[in-house]
């Protein structure tokens, strides 16, 4: 039964997809807006038929329905509930489903929004750009990535999900959260389309969509954030970031989607870098393509992969017509459609954003350099050779000063010019916030050249976000708080909080493994005492089993644990951590083949300052969205070179 | 004479640059056989795990090739000789650092190369503009753009 | 009214700047494409860099007791083999080493090592009490003679040749047959040695 009516909706969206999309291909063809009505139609039966297959995948797992293969092979009847709702999108083929339910809802949204505009061309265009990959992704499902089969013998009771997704409670909303992100892309990238083949991208459209791209953004960096978490957490080694393909996957969009942030600020105040603009969205999203390519394609290995299926090459045939399309649309186009203003001076906030676009290109390039770099030397010379953190620490390292410099200079610079003077005036406290950051870091211990010039560059930048934060309350009370300006600070704090947290842990890491024979024994690291107390069992309610190690930390008992899952066949480690604002100190319990008890202690300095920081950003991406008072969403802001009547930014002299 | 502004950005200035020497003299908690371990193990890939380090993989094997890192460097080798006696075992691709020479060496250099040439596209981007700004508009030039502009709906 | 088209002359031709930077991306990402299109993504620890060169030393104590060192062992074959007690295809290939070493040993021709991998002397004891057989078995102290091999995850198997150097390497189970043939390969083309 689930089954017959799961597949039955994947093949009705894909139907309505199909029809909304040569309806509105013929529409625009044939130059008759009217048909575009029926378009919204075909969206609605789409968006009924992604909700029917969500639902009765949900249905089949919360029922633990054996009968379908995708339950059978990923569900169990003990898993707790927020689990098996999240088993959905534990394996490939749910999490291609997810994918195609998240993107219904996005399109939901755009044609609700455009309801009345659907007979203009770029209306039109978007929804069948949006239509087209939606098409796709409902395709791939009724194919090689079909969550809906049948299963001829079904078992009693299942595996369950990978014992490792099962670890913490939190892991169950990463998935979501990372794809509202990625598939939130596919609107700004429908209206790029449209703006590239219609022609009109002085209107204003791409600042319209401006605020989905934030809103996809946003839930971008929170999902990797809490991807990082979840792997510090749960994987015990101490990290966070492994610069692992997948990671890196996620991390791609995300950079040229910070790039096309502030570069659109530029066009929208100066009808500047258009076609750049239009590019960096198309590139952000053909990037969300190539990742979930990679992850699922089985080309580079990598412990978070799905497991290989045979969606790869089509996959990586979608990317391909992106960028052929892009490129085709860029090239044919791209000249007739740029901007004919200029800047005035570099030494001005278009340029530091120019410089935040170089820099962030470049960071972008250098990450995916390293992702494919095994592949490519393996087609040119046979040689199979990996690319791991070395590389991506060294890389990373200059880049990431060049940012906290630029994140100090840009929120103090004016529009169009600033003169020395100006500079020299307003900095002042960012650089006294700076040199306190360093002095006050080596006083609680920091030590290096490079650590010490990262705090004191993050002091500089953090006095700027502050400093525009500060004059903007003292104007507007809590209105200085919300707003594109505002809001942007607030996630900058949160940016120079994990980039300074990230400097600290990377230096200052301690490790060391401690072999227990009796309870009693003790160690000492970094300043922190460990006894060891002896051993424990528990079973929980699922049936997995715990073998904890009880180990006294600083006065109070942590239980670092191996945990057996009987059901899967396996034993993961379940590591413990004690967080402060100081330092966290993990504990994780290496297996033994004697009666010796191992365990592995990392102390790292402020490690919670990352998942502050990332809180801060999804709060700041909030206030940033908020309307501010002056624009209307769709005034033609991006004007030719004249200076226009829009309002500028209140600057304080 | 310098004005009170110059005065304070030299006193910064000044401040900022004593803190940084300060800093590369300073020296954090010494270096145990156990850090030495941490970072070597960075610097390795795990054989059966997928792209993980050794550092931070829970396979049986990763923990065997940390034991016997530590074993190597209780014992005084040199992370040179650590990283030759694995390579000699496993094979060149266990050595996560790519290697410097050969097309592999390429990875450093042409990040570098991208970098300094978006910067010379940016510099000969306002360089352009900068020149086109040196002409100035002549009388002809003011009398149409502001009859254009009377013209212009609002 | 007066004539209000005016002809603005553009000084320079009209910029293709972003016509040439598409036909350059455009022929970067096609190449990039095809890199992603022809690779198999296997992990390559297949081969090992061990194969032509000397045996890495083993020795020391086994199980039983006796002391064994793979350099007393030149002018015969040696099979050294990685195991653990609780691997499946440990187990499945235990009984072929058996029936390969009463047969080999009588002839004298080649020897078997077993060495266990992170695991206790205890259980490798009892493994061979339920299971049989009769060579030097190490368990103490296993792990750097395992990572000198390269091993990745056992079951691991290495011939070494008579004269002391790596022939083969074995991933997975292996039968008596395999064993024999691979001998039986080398032999013929190298002659004794």
């Amino acid at each position: 039964m689930h089954v017959l009516i799961g597949y039955g909706a994947v093949s009705l969206g894909f139907a309505g997809a199909l029809l909304g999309a040569g309806t509105a291909a013929y529409s625009l063809l044939s130059k008759q807006p009217a048909l575009m009505r029926a378009v919204k139609l075909h969206v609605g039966l789409v968006v009924f038929a992604a909700v029917v297959a969500f639902m009765t995948m949900e249905s089949a797992l919360l029922t633990h329905d054996f009968s379908v293969r995708y339950v059978a092979e990923h569900g169990r009847i003990d898993t707790p509930v927020l689990f098996t709702i999240a088993t959905l999108w534990g394996a490939l083929e749910g999490s291609i489903l997810l994918w195609t339910a998240i993107l219904a809802g996005y399109l939901l949204v755009v044609t609700w929004r455009f309801r009345t505009r659907t007979d203009d061309p770029m209306v039109a265009w978007a929804l069948l750009t949006m239509l087209v990959v939606t098409m796709f992704f409902f395709g791939l499902m009724l194919g090689p990535a079909n969550p809906f089969i049948e299963m001829a013998n079904p078992p009693a009771d299942g595996p369950g999900l990978n014992p490792l997704l099962q670890n913490n409670a939190f892991m169950a909303f990463h998935p979501p959260m990372l794809y509202l992100g990625y598939v939130g892309f596919t609107v700004p990238f429908a209206f790029a389309i449209a703006a590239l083949t219609t022609g009109r991208v002085g209107e204003g459209w791409l600042v319209e969509t401006r605020r989905w791209t934030l809103f996809a953004w946003g839930f971008l960096s929170f999902g990797i954030v809490l991807g990082a978490w979840w792997s510090y957490e749960t994987l015990g080694w101490g990290g966070y970031w492994a610069w692992d393909p997948v990671e890196n996957a996620s991390f791609l969009p995300w950079l040229t989607g910070t790039a096309f942030i502030h570069s659109v600020m530029v066009q929208e105040r100066r009808g500047m870098l258009r076609v750049w603009n239009l590019s960096l969205i198309c590139a952000t999203f053909a990037l969300t393509i190539l990742g979930t390519f990679l992850t699922r394609s089985g080309v580079i290995a990598s412990v978070h992969a799905f497991s290989d299926s045979g969606i790869g090459p089509l996959l990586l045939g979608f990317f391909a017509v992106i960028v052929v399309v892009t490129v085709g649309l860029v090239g044919w186009r791209g000249d007739a459609l740029r901007s004919v203003g200029k800047m005035d001076s570099p030494l001005s906030r278009e340029g530091a954003f120019l410089a935040n676009n170089v820099v962030f290109a470049a960071f972008a390039f250098v990450v995916l350099l390293g992702t494919v770099w095994p592949l490519i030397i393996e087609a040119v010379n046979g040689d199979r050779i990996a690319v791991g953190n070395p590389f991506f620490d060294r890389m990373t390292m200059p880049i990431g000063f060049v940012l906290l410099f630029l994140m100090a200079m840009a929120p103090v610079l004016p529009w169009r010019k600033a003169s020395g003077e100006l500079l020299g005036d307003r900095l002042v406290w960012p650089a006294v916030a700076g040199i306190t950051a360093m002095v006050v870091s080596m006083l609680l211990g920091a030590a290096g050249f490079a650590p010490v010039l990262a705090f004191g560059l993050a002091g500089v930048a953090a006095g700027s976000a502050l400093r525009q934060l500060v004059l903007a309350t003292k104007r507007q009370g809590w209105r200085g708080l919300v707003g594109r300006t505002n809001g942007g600070m607030v996630v900058h704090l949160g940016v120079i909080l994990i980039a300074v947290a990230f400097a600290a842990s990377n230096s200052y890491l301690r490790q060391a493994e401690f072999r227990f024979d009796e309870p009693g024994q003790s160690a000492q690291l970094a300043g922190h005492e460990f006894i060891f107390r002896g051993r424990d069992q528990v079973v929980a309610a699922d049936g997995r089993i715990d073998n904890q190690v009880l180990v006294e930390v600083d006065g109070r008992i942590e239980r670092p644990a191996l945990t057996i899952f009987p059901f899967a066949g396996r034993t993961i480690g379940t590591p413990q951590t004690r967080g402060s604002l100081v330092d966290d100190v993990q504990l994780s319990v290496i297996p033994t083949e004697d009666e010796v008890v191992v365990v592995r202690v990392t102390v790292q300095p402020l490690v919670q300052w990352l998942w502050i920081g990332g809180t801060m950003m999804a709060a700041g991406t909030a206030l940033a969205l908020v309307p501010g008072r002056r624009r209307r969403p769709t005034a033609p802001t991006s004007a030719p070179a004249v200076e226009t009547d829009v309002e500028p930014e209140p600057v304080p002299v | 004479m310098f004005s009170r502004r110059s005065l304070v950005w030299l006193c910064l200035l000044a401040a900022a640059l004593s803190a940084l020497a300060v800093s590369t003299q300073l020296e954090g908690p010494p270096r145990t056989n156990e850090d030495r371990v941490r970072s070597l193990s960075e610097d390795f890939a795990c054989p059966t795990c997928d792209g993980q380090s050794v550092a931070e993989s829970n396979a049986v094997v990763a923990e065997e090739i940390r034991r016997e890192i530590r074993r190597q460097v209780d014992e005084g080798q040199t992370d040179r000789q650590i990283t030759d006696a694995l390579v000699a075992s496993y094979d060149e691709s266990i050595d996560l650092r790519p290697r410097s020479g050969g097309v592999v060496g390429l990875i450093w250099i042409v990040p570098v190369v991208v970098m300094v040439f978006g910067f010379g596209a940016l510099a000969s981007v306002f360089r352009r503009w900068r020149l086109t700004e040196a002409q100035s508009a002549s009388a002809e030039d003011v009398e149409l753009v502001r009859s254009l502009r009377e013209d212009r709906p609002t | 009214m007066a004539d209000r088209s005016v002809e603005i002359e553009i000084s320079d031709g009209p910029s293709r700047l972003a016509f040439f930077f598409a036909i350059a991306a455009g022929l970067v990402l096609v190449v990039f494409i095809a890199v992603l299109a022809t690779s198999d993504g296997d992990s390559g620890f297949a081969r090992s860099p061990l194969v032509s060169k000397p045996a890495p030393l083993i020795s020391g104590e086994a199980v039983d007791g006796t002391v064994f060192d793979l350099d007393e062992q030149r002018g015969r074959w040696v099979v050294v083999n990685f195991f653990s007690t609780t691997c499946v295809p440990c187990i499945q290939e235990h009984p072929e080493l058996v029936a390969f070493e009463e047969e080999h040993s009588v002839v004298g021709d080649a020897a078997v090592v077993s060495i266990a991998f992170s695991d206790s002397s205890r259980n490798v004891r009892e493994f061979f009490a339920a299971n049989g057989g009769d060579w030097a078995v190490l368990a103490e102290d296993t792990g750097r003679h395992a990572i000198s091999y390269g091993v990745a995850a056992v079951p691991e198997t290495y011939l070494v040749a008579p004269s002391g150097i790596v022939t083969s390497k074995f991933i997975g189970g292996v039968t008596k047959a395999d064993l024999e043939a691979e001998i039986g390969r080398l032999s013929g083309s190298t002659g004794v040695s």
